[in-house]
């Protein structure tokens, strides 16, 4: 088979259908990989172009934004950027002369518009969760709508903004060779067909067997036996009935739906016991991380960075890594602080603490202050010394031991 | 609960553990949290055999009661979770 394709049509998909089919991925993850590859091929393609122009307006904000400030990409402007075009659309490869000064931005800007399309890709979709759009507007409904069910989002199933959903508690009434048997559990995972979103599987964990019992609780009925007794006027009250839940041995438990006749959804959530306060901060803290490991992202960039002055490359890698190290640390703490547990706090804080001075001391080499290997070293006694030296009083972890062995 | 200088390799894999499990949750699971089907919380106290039986008695109690609405139990590290069911 002879397949032709210009240069300048890879060059065109690569800056302008890359970005939208990367920003159309990584919007729909996890339970909604599946509408990704769904819809028919001209619908999917306008959407990946309308996507490919949001996705390079956005990059083109980001990038003018940081341009303001800083010297980004400095061999990028108006005039080589139409160059390049016009070398193209007349199918042409630049001079290596014209090319040389122009490709390692050309590059970094590729790569940067790639990244920030995956970046905006996962915050759109966390957006549309987080705010719920998706549960409110038509527009934003995924079309996995077990997903919905499942996770307690259906309109009349709302769960409380002060209650955190656990899990789903699934009944599951199974047709058996004729015969109806009920199953309990939680849901665990479950698989939709590629092409409808129809339900294949359902996974449970922690499976039990409802096993009915007759008023004298001695003799088992089966489902359908029960319903028949129900009839009879001699039989037996159903209120009075009980049933037992009998304990599946295993992990997972697949149900195939074609066997499902119907399922009982209780959804399972847990009280928050934080305050708004408490929650507002815990808000404006999440910010302010996400922000931090953002900007020092985007100094690989950026030449002549204010303020910092790096020798190498080398020190800019390992600024930007040990801002993540420390604010990763930092943000830890202050979840520790502020949301987690009291008796958490104190076996967790401490050695949290001592590992965010470490990496936090590693700035005073990466900014010249003192010699790299006088820190370093300091750093890692420091931080070995607490791994291995910390722990609770030794009286509880005997006292905790013994508990365990029983 | 204080603490004190007691050297162990129990105590370094023990703290190197929580160190990287800091960047993994901070990280990595952050973003898995939203769309899970078993909320991760809820995943580390069903794995627990004893917490899972306190859990499931507390469910089914308010399944079969409609008027109980929410209950509060006390599980294996005496921590205490207010349960509810929709």
């Amino acid at each position: 088979m002879e397949f032709n394709i210009a240069f300048n049509t890879i060059f065109y998909i690569c800056v302008f259908i890359m970005p939208g089919i990367l920003l159309r991925r990584f919007y729909y993850h996890g339970e909604f990989s599946k509408e990704f590859s769904q819809g028919n091929l001209l619908e999917r393609l306008m959407w990946t172009i309308l996507s490919s122009i949001s996705s390079l307006f956005l990059c083109g904000l980001f990038f003018f934004g940081i341009r303001y400030f800083a010297n980004l990409l400095p061999a990028i402007s108006y005039t080589t950027v139409k160059n390049v075009f016009d070398l193209l659309g007349a199918n042409e490869l630049p001079e290596a002369d014209d090319l040389k000064p122009v490709y390692s931005d050309f590059l970094n800007l590729i790569i940067g518009i790639y990244v920030l399309s995956c970046i905006f890709g996962i915050l759109a979709h966390k957006l549309v969760i987080f705010i719920g759009a998706n549960s409110s507007f038509t527009f934003f409904k995924f079309k996995n709508y077990w997903y919905y069910f499942f996770r307690g989002k259906v309109k009349n199933a709302t769960i409380d903004r002060k209650r955190k959903f656990w899990y789903t508690d699934a009944d599951v009434l199974v047709d058996q060779e004729g015969k109806a048997k009920m199953y309990s559990g939680q849901i665990s995972d479950y698989y939709l067909d590629t092409t409808q979103n129809q339900l294949e599987s359902i996974f449970l964990e922690n499976v039990r067997r409802y096993k009915f019992l007759t008023k004298d609780y001695n003799i088992e009925t089966n489902l359908d036996e029960g319903f028949e007794q129900e009839k009879n006027p001699d039989g037996l009250n159903s209120k009075s009935r009980g049933y037992e839940l009998i304990p599946i041995p295993g992990d997972v438990f697949c149900i195939p739906y074609s066997r499902v006749l119907n399922m009982n959804l209780t959804y399972v959530t847990q009280k928050k016991g934080i305050s708004r306060l408490t929650k507002f901060m815990w808000g404006i803290i999440n910010i302010i991380y996400y922000t931090i490991i953002v900007i020092p992202f985007t100094f690989f960039w950026i030449e002549e960075i204010p303020y910092l002055d790096f020798p190498t490359p080398f020190y800019k890698m390992w600024f930007f890594l040990n801002i993540i190290f420390t604010s990763t640390l930092l943000y830890a703490i202050l979840k520790t602080w502020l949301v987690e547990d009291k008796e958490v706090k104190a076996k967790d804080i401490i050695f949290k603490i001592i590992a965010m001075f470490c990496f936090a001391s590693q700035f005073l080499w990466i900014l010249g202050y003192l010699h790299f290997w006088l820190v370093f070293a300091t750093s890692v006694f420091v931080l070995l010394l607490a791994a291995a030296g910390l722990d609770e009083k030794k009286e509880n972890n005997k006292a905790s031991s013994k508990e365990n062995t029983i | 609960m204080s603490l004190q200088i007691y050297f162990s390799k129990r105590n370094f894999s023990k703290n190197l553990d929580n160190f990287f499990g800091v960047f993994s949750d901070s990280l990595v699971s952050q973003f898995l949290k939203d769309d899970s089907l078993i909320n991760p919380e809820a995943h580390v106290v069903l794995r627990n055999p004893i917490d899972r039986e306190i859990v499931d008695n507390a469910v089914q109690e308010m399944k079969n009661n409609k008027e109980i609405t929410s209950k509060t139990i006390t599980l294996s590290s005496n921590k205490t979770v207010t349960l509810s069911i929709d």
